[in-house]
């Protein structure tokens, strides 16, 4: 139907043949580059990674454009606690800043802060990591027999707001990923309006084992801060192909700069079906 | 509702109490028509020079006139018609009906325009704009479709949106929330053609009136606007008609007795024919058309000088068709509007009129795809609309000269169906599914048009709506007042408050009338918008120069006004299986709007060189908890400068010249100012920095396009022949060729590893001439 409405743009401006002009927008040309600071943090990650990057100002000419360019070596990295603080090294394969996690254990409940200072200018991001949530409940049933409905449920944690988010896999041999579980408008959810009640999602899965064998399901449930929550159900609406969808702001909680710094616990479960 | 009619009842025995009142007292009553076609005329003032009071004519033409007994002479007059002075000497009730004649331009003289002209400065009501017809068919008109939306875009307050849009942006509000009403019905997609034609070419219409402020409480409903529009009844005198032949489309009107005097009708249509022309240049095996077409159709009979019954009704359909005969592959799509109007009149005694009005009004978007490839088929249809019926009593009543009261009562269902979707094909089950939601929107109101002391006119009016929707149900009391004090015989100091709500909701980030825009309901979680206006000005006639002047500066206050989330889209056709769960309410959000300015006008109506002058000054803002961050920003079509110079001259019997010329303030657009790498989180808990750029905005409008400006010129050769008269119009638009700015991308190029952005602005509409041929019988 999208071919539809398609039609109907390019008739209405074939009709209407128009004509461009290139043209210099003075005030957002002078817009100056900021400092991206990118972290995730979680309870469930081994090790915590943190990329620095320069922001491309929209116009003008962006040199060695395939080469990454933006990517930032010689940041300083700073993650703490409150009480300790820990520097991330730069890896030069990754091109991220990292330190095993056992150097700053994330716990639940734990507020954290991160300081980046490149050339004199420093940029501060702060979050807590929410509680660890799991499945209560995951329910298969086969539409036909390649495809399986999915619905899956947990209880939410009373008097606090909770940001969630769902997926998973549907398994091949050795539990390899074999096809992403499609939750569409139901992959982010909040407890507004429903605290402390059941939450569900329901999601769709094609399946690896086409004839009747058993199959197994991986489902996982995020439980994330808003910052997470704002940014990736943000960056799911992120569509560059759609001319008259608003403009989408991702969110950025990094203070003086871009990016995010958010916390999110980490629960799966495997199902066989 | 059974409280309501209790209230119409009480004010119908008031009334027929009022009639005994004082028996040195008697009225003059009746009608007031066109000479020639018995057309009944709105808005006629019958003025008392000596006791400096007065009424004008309803929309039927009525009105009623109580006077001590003793001799009076009172005048008739009407824009565009001779004034007409008839003396009585009142010792019983009179019925008089009179008939006006349209006045000649040869005619025109200095003397005899100032008896024509009503003065503007000793109405009550303020922020109203009345266009002539006349001026429609003589001014420019792109493509030479004349379009009564877009005239009046030209006045002052009223804007236009993006380039070549007929959609009205009235003291900052959006088209969502103008009342657009053809014969008492709501019209919901006034719109051809993504809004670049309006459905009004002015063939039928009567009548055009705008109010921007200072509503009046027979009106409710929007926040921003009426547009009150009233189809011609038909001539009653004898057979009557034109047809056009334009660029894109051809039109003809026809109108007549059907029994002298008595009851005539009124059909006029027009339909476009680029589906028609281009059918010989497309490939047979694949073809696409798109063609719009317009119906009105009126009726009305005459039962006796008491009661007269109107029948009118308006239908129109826009329709995209792509035929693939190669893949079997069919494909429809289009929308269509549909309003039906049935009125009785009937005139209870010389001081109370009412009328009775039952209104349909729909509209409708479709599509449908059929594709067969040999054993398979798939069949889709999808649609989306509104549906409305209403129940109208209005009434009139004139007790005494110093007094014109209307009150009335009217109820409507309105019926939404926010998508619908019929699936078929060989494979999986037939789907079939669309919920209709009802809800019902009703209103009280009562409204008295006072003169007093001589110097003081004041339209005082309440109105009290009702809406519910499922279990919930809003009742809301609306306050309103318009008063006009005359500090001169021509020259007066005006104000006027005004309290409105807005039920249902246009759901629209597209801004250029979209036909997927869709009309829905305020629910539990999604209010009713309201605002609150004040406004102060001046209104000033140079009678002597037939000119008249006004200044008004308004202030308006906007709440629970909705707006798309970010990221939200129009295309929610995008996975037709999406739309079954889409929950339109979780992609809107409300927020609050301030609009405030000045508007200057002057014009003037009659004479051989009519036209006006406007300008306004205006700032809109919008905040919303959830856009921009929560701070305030400045809307879209926020136009701090909009200003017109609109001149038609009657150079001779045989040619007409007219011309336009606007200038706004560039449109808001948001456009970002960097971009910057982002990180993606897999299921597998790993998560990737990504090259790939994302859009950082510093706020929502932060870029102003260049300002938008044009001239429009025309000129009409007129020529009188055996049969009538036959007119060739030849007009340019945008006659100096600006490139004016519709809307914005950033183009990229790359060369080896270096990649360059550019803004590019797009342009359509480039100088565009035209010709029409029209000929009226």
């Amino acid at each position: 139907m999208k071919k539809t409405i398609y039609i109907f743009l390019a008739i209405s401006l074939l009709v209407l043949a128009g004509c461009e002009e290139v043209v210099e927008p003075d005030k957002i040309k002078d817009s100056k580059r900021f400092i991206v600071v990118t972290s995730l943090i979680s309870p469930q990650s081994s090790e915590i990674l943190a990329e620095v990057s320069w922001s491309r100002p929209v116009f003008g000419i962006v040199p060695d454009y395939y080469e990454n360019p933006d990517i930032i070596d010689n940041a300083q990295v700073q993650l703490s606690d409150g009480t300790t603080s820990v520097s991330l090294i730069y890896n030069e394969d990754k091109r991220l800043y990292t330190i095993d996690a056992s150097a700053l254990p994330i716990v639940t409940g734990g507020t954290y802060f991160i300081e980046v200072t490149v050339e004199n200018q420093t940029v501060r991001g702060e979050c807590t990591v929410p509680d660890l949530i799991p499945i209560k409940e995951m329910y298969l049933s086969s539409k036909n027999g390649w495809e399986v409905d999915i619905t899956m449920s947990w209880e939410d944690n009373p008097d606090q707001t909770n940001y969630y988010r769902v997926g998973g896999y549907s398994l091949a041999e050795n539990d390899r990923s074999y096809s992403n579980l499609y939750f569409n408008s139901e992959e982010f959810k909040s407890d507004v309006n429903r605290d402390g009640m059941v939450i569900s999602a329901k999601g769709e899965a094609y399946l690896y084992n086409q004839h009747g064998e058993t199959n197994r399901v991986k489902g996982v449930l995020i439980s994330s801060d808003k910052n997470y929550y704002d940014y990736f159900k943000n960056q799911n609406l992120y569509s560059s192909d759609d001319p008259f969808s608003e403009p989408v702001i991702l969110g950025s909680n990094i203070e003086g700069g871009l990016g995010l710094f958010a916390a999110y616990q980490f629960y799966e479960e495997i199902r066989e079906f | 509702m059974r409280n309501h009619f209790l209230i119409v009842v009480l004010l119908l025995l008031i009334n027929t109490n009022a009639k005994g009142q004082s028996s040195s007292s008697f009225t003059i009553s009746g009608y007031v028509k066109e000479h020639g076609s018995g057309e009944l005329l709105p808005g006629v003032s019958i003025y008392h020079p000596l006791l400096q009071k007065g009424v004008t004519t309803n929309s039927y033409g009525f009105y009623s006139l109580t006077l001590p007994s003793g001799k009076h002479s009172l005048r008739f007059s009407f824009v565009g018609y001779e004034t007409v002075v008839k003396e009585w000497d009142l010792i019983k009730d009179v019925e008089f009906d009179i008939s006006l004649k349209p006045s000649t331009t040869e005619l025109t003289s200095v003397e005899v325009v100032a008896e024509k002209l009503e003065k503007k400065s000793e109405e009550s009501q303020m922020s109203t704009l009345e266009v002539p017809i006349r001026s429609i068919q003589e001014l420019p008109a792109f493509m030479g479709e004349k379009d009564v939306l877009k005239v009046l875009q030209l006045m002052p307050g009223v804007q236009s949106g993006s380039e070549g849009n007929s959609g009205l942006y009235v003291r900052g509000g959006g088209p969502d929330q103008n009342l657009v009403i053809l014969d008492d019905a709501i019209v919901y997609n006034a719109y051809h053609l993504f809004g670049f034609f309006s459905l009004f070419n002015g063939d039928a219409l009567k009548s055009v009136e705008l109010y921007k402020g200072g509503f009046p409480s027979r009106f409710g409903g929007r926040l921003s606007s009426v547009v009150k529009m009233d189809m011609k009844d038909g001539n009653k005198e004898e057979l009557k008609g034109k047809y056009g032949i334009g660029l894109i489309s051809s039109n003809l009107t026809l109108e007549g007795p059907i029994k002298k005097e008595k009851s005539s009708f009124l059909v006029s249509g027009r339909r476009t024919y680029i589906d028609v022309l281009s059918l010989p240049f497309q490939d047979p095996e694949y073809r696409t058309a798109y063609y719009f077409y317009d119906l009105n159709a009126k009726f009305n009979q005459e039962f006796s000088n008491r009661d007269k019954l109107y029948v009118s009704g308006y239908f129109g359909k826009d329709k995209f068709k792509t035929i693939d005969k190669e893949y079997d592959y069919n494909n429809r799509a289009g929308w269509d509007n549909a309003t039906a109007t049935v009125r009785w009149n009937h005139q209870f005694n010389n001081k109370l009129f009412g009328n009775t009005s039952i209104v349909f009004s729909k509209y409708n978007f479709f599509i449908r795809e059929e594709e067969k490839d040999d054993d398979e088929s798939f069949e889709l249809s999808y649609s989306s609309g509104i549906k409305d019926f209403s129940l109208k009593f209005d009434f009139d009543f004139f007790p005494r000269p110093e007094h014109s009261i209307k009150y009335g009562i009217s109820t409507t269902r309105h019926s939404f169906t926010p998508s619908a979707l019929v699936i078929k094909d060989s494979y999986t089950e037939p789907l079939n599914s669309g919920n209709v939601y009802n809800s019902f929107e009703s209103a009280v109101y009562l409204e008295d048009d006072m003169r007093l002391l001589n110097r003081l006119n004041i339209n005082a009016g309440f109105r009290l709506s009702h809406f519910a929707y499922g279990k919930k149900s809003y009742i809301n009391p609306e306050p309103r007042l318009s008063m006009a004090y005359m500090l001169k015989d021509d020259f007066s100091v005006k104000a006027s408050y005004s309290k409105m709500n807005q039920y249902i909701h246009l759901l629209s980030n597209s801004g250029i009338g979209l036909p997927t825009d869709l009309w829905v309901s305020s629910t539990d979680r999604v209010k009713p918008q309201s605002s609150q206006q004040v406004a102060l000005g001046f209104a000033k006639d140079y009678i002597e120069k037939n000119l008249t002047f006004s200044l008004e500066g308004y202030y308006k206050k906007s709440e629970d006004v909705i707006n798309y989330k970010e990221g939200a889209s129009f295309l929610v056709l995008d996975n037709p299986f999406s739309t079954q769960e889409l929950r339109w309410e979780d992609n809107v959000t409300s927020g609050e709007a301030w609009s405030y300015g000045a508007e200057f006008l002057v014009q003037r109506k009659y004479g051989k060189f009519t036209g006006w002058i406007g300008y306004t000054l205006s700032w809109t803002q919008l905040q919303f908890e959830e856009l921009n961050n929560g701070n305030k920003f400045f809307a879209r079509y926020d136009r701090r400068h909009d200003a017109s110079v609109v001149g038609i001259y009657q150079m001779s019997e045989k040619v007409t010249l007219s011309g336009a010329w606007v200038y706004g303030t560039g449109n808001n657009f948001t456009l970002p100012t960097n971009t910057y790498r982002s990180v993606y989180h897999t299921f597998e808990n790993t998560h990737y920095f990504s090259s790939e750029q994302v859009d950082y905005y510093e706020e929502k409008n932060n870029f102003r396009a260049e300002s938008y400006h044009r001239i429009d010129l025309s000129i009409q050769l007129h020529k009188k022949k055996e049969k009538g008269i036959r007119t060739w119009e030849f007009s340019l638009y945008n006659a100096y060729s600006r490139k004016n700015p519709f809307f914005y991308y950033i183009y990229s190029t790359y060369s080896g590893n270096q990649i360059e952005n550019k803004l590019t602005k797009v342009t359509i509409f480039p100088i565009l001439p035209s010709v029409t041929y029209k000929f009226e019988f």
